[in-house]
């Protein structure tokens, strides 16, 4: 019970850390403008489109919400977490290691792992506060007409969630290890402008810097930003952030020898890497996506789940061509959550352009000792391609087809509150959270 | 009786406290001095096992006290430290009798026995230096561990502060066990009953002011001053 109090007052006193924090207030603000500038420009070109599909219901079914308002609503999110947040999360883990508090603090009858657990808990609310005008974009929306399917946004949320404990992981590590808090962000922001380099260059670069980039932070985001809850990403994101989270609370112990910060790191590390190097080879993955972009109809997949013998797949493609990475977004990322004895090898020719080679770009399929090959990248002649190697009829499709949802809506009134209203009401509560505590004024009454 | 032996810290190549020990009893406010750079600080940071140290043992009531339970026997009030700038003394105050279940009562004798009535609405990054010295033996005081550890408990106060604050340590080595560090010798003098005297990480003596004067081989009248250069 008493520890429970005092963990309670602990809590307290970190989160009043926090929100005297002009940092905190000024981030949020800062976020206001990024989702109303997200949003708005989002609707814009939502309306627009939507308004040019008055009268052709199939160029309706192309307009997802969750392609034309969520992602680009929640790229704002992104751009905070990554670019802004950082910043709060250092300060919140290594200013009062900076300033001596933490000597103060150390010596609280509660242990180690509740100190810590404390700070965490508080960062990770701050990085909640960030979703509030996120969130408040996406009541906008809905007030305007829009429609929201919940599973898709709550995916995109999740993805959301798991890449801040992922970079909340890193800047706590990076407060443990920095001296200064300057020095704390540039660590940070290192690793989150890291994964942005990272993605740039695994498109034209070698092989192991693809397979790095595929599993990367942003990597396992943009696959919450299709629709797909991939148990392997939240796996790879968590496991992240613990270990930055791990990390930093083994290096913020000043009172722990050096060797013994070393070997408990070495055993963080070891255990980390086992758990990325697995992390592949865990498939449960579900299509949340309300027009199923990410999966074959009912049908079809019932059909391949029947394909229980090895399917092997030989591409003679350069990774760099377009029909590549088609293939990989609408054959190949689909059949690898289906078929679980799927094996694909990219055959690259000395000579890669077309003319010089005959089998390029030709695509080899071999099952239950039949092959066959194709030039195509698409389902309509891949599909009937597999069913006919495994001796299947070609299922009929019989699932409606997404409708699809334009909207267009007066945006007018978002600017005010994006740009207005809502900055300032956190400039109100900036004024509020500043102002001297309540418990000392009691207390001079008391006194008194 | 809180005991330390052969307490041992290097930094690298440098060795920072070799071997230093010394017994403290109820009661009793034991004063570490010495000059800047001897390892005051550094023993008590050892102490209250916010340093590692590469030897020695702490002893409470006979028994070796572990690094890891060291925060149940002491309480370290750090010195030049300006933590939590943008919260107010009250509420730090307030979080300290919280965290180690004191009553209001207490608190509030702890602030008016410090003067810190008229800050206690202001951040602590806005204090004065004195203000900010008492806030942070406030949060001392407040603590309930049985040995407390002070480094440099009078630096920042004028004469007549200094005055209160041995008053108010005093009264509280009544219950709890004083460890101060010091390297003013007539602060010392004035408030503790025993002396550990540290130069360049090596103990040069311990004891009462009567107990060096007779290791110095001086007369009765040498105050800690003369003690302090003819033993070290």
């Amino acid at each position: 019970m008493h520890s429970l109090k005092r963990l309670s007052a602990l809590l307290m006193l970190e989160c009043r850390l926090m929100v005297r924090t002009r940092a905190f207030w000024g981030t949020l603000i800062a976020q206001c403008f990024l989702t109303g500038s997200g949003l708005i420009q989002a609707m814009r070109l939502y309306g627009g489109a939507s308004a040019s599909t008055v009268g052709y219901p199939e160029m309706a079914r192309g307009l997802s919400p969750l392609d034309g308002i969520l992602v680009p609503l929640f790229g704002s999110l992104y751009l905070a977490t990554t670019l802004l947040f950082p910043f709060l999360a250092i300060r919140a883990a290594g200013e009062e290691r900076r300033n001596g508090g933490d000597k103060l603090l150390a010596q609280l009858p509660l242990s180690r792992g509740l100190r810590i657990s404390a700070k965490v808990l508080v960062i990770l609310a701050a990085w909640c506060c960030l979703v509030i005008p996120c969130a408040l974009g996406v009541v906008a929306w809905v007030a305007l007409g829009g429609h929201v399917q919940i599973p898709e946004f709550a995916n995109l949320t999740l993805g959301h969630a798991l890449y801040g404990f992922t970079v909340a992981g890193a800047a706590f590590l990076a407060a443990s290890l920095a001296r200064t808090g300057a020095a704390g962000a540039i660590l940070t922001l290192s690793f989150t402008l890291g994964l942005w380099a990272l993605e740039y260059y695994a498109g034209s670069g070698r092989d192991w810097l693809r397979a790095l980039a595929q599993h990367a932070p942003t990597a396992d985001l943009h696959r919450f930003e299709l629709g797909l809850f991939v148990l392997a990403s939240c796996v790879r994101l968590g496991a992240l952030g613990l270990a930055g989270f791990g990390l930093g609370a083994i290096w913020m112990d000043d009172g722990s020898a050096l060797r013994l910060k070393w070997a408990r790191s070495t055993v963080i590390l070891l255990v980390l890497g086992a758990v990325l190097a697995e992390s592949p080879w865990v498939r449960p993955a579900w299509d949340l996506s309300e027009d199923r972009r990410n999966s074959f109809s009912p049908a079809e997949e019932a059909a391949l789940r029947r394909m229980w013998q090895p399917l092997e797949i030989a591409i003679h493609l350069s990774p760099e061509d377009s029909r590549y990475r088609e293939f990989e977004a609408v054959i190949l990322d689909k059949l690898r959550r289906i078929l679980p004895r799927l094996s694909v090898a990219t055959v690259v020719p000395h000579r890669v352009h077309e003319g010089e080679d005959d089998t390029y770009g030709l695509i080899f399929y071999r099952y239950a000792g039949k092959t066959a090959e194709s030039r195509s990248t698409g389902p309509e002649e891949v599909l009937p391609l597999l069913f006919q190697l495994a001796g299947f009829p070609i299922p009929s499709d019989e699932t409606p087809s997404y409708p699809g949802f334009p909207l267009v809506a007066d945006i007018g009134s978002l600017s005010i509150f994006f740009y207005g209203v809502l900055p300032l009401l956190f400039a109100g509560l900036t004024w509020i959270a500043r102002r001297p505590g309540r418990s000392h004024i009691q207390f001079r009454e008391v006194q008194s | 009786m809180l005991e330390v032996r052969g307490i041992v810290k290097r930094f690298g190549q440098c060795t920072a406290l070799q071997g230093v020990g010394f017994t403290a009893r109820p009661g009793e406010i034991l004063g570490i001095l010495g000059p800047n750079g001897a390892g005051k600080t550094t023993l008590l940071e050892c102490l209250a096992a916010l340093s590692p140290a590469q030897g020695g043992e702490v002893l409470w009531e006979g028994k070796p006290v572990a690094t890891k339970r060291r925060r149940d026997i002491l309480f370290y009030g750090p010195d030049g430290i300006t933590p939590f700038s943008d919260l107010c003394v009250g509420e730090v105050t307030d979080f300290f009798r919280k965290a180690f279940g004191r009553s209001l009562d207490e608190e509030q004798k702890v602030v008016a026995a410090l003067a810190l009535g008229p800050v206690l609405a202001k951040p602590l990054g806005t204090l004065s230096k004195g203000y900010r010295k008492r806030a942070l033996l406030s949060f001392a005081l407040l603590s309930s561990q049985p040995v407390l550890l002070l480094d440099e408990p009078f630096d920042g106060f004028d004469l007549r502060q200094t005055l209160g604050v041995v008053e108010i340590l005093r009264r509280e080595a009544g219950h709890r066990i004083l460890v101060v560090s010091l390297h003013q010798m007539t602060d010392a003098q004035k408030l503790c009953d025993r002396f550990l005297l540290l130069v360049e990480g090596r103990p040069r003596g311990e004891g009462s002011l009567d107990s060096l004067r007779a290791h110095a081989g001086l007369s009765d009248h040498a105050d800690l001053e003369e003690v302090f250069l003819a033993l070290t």
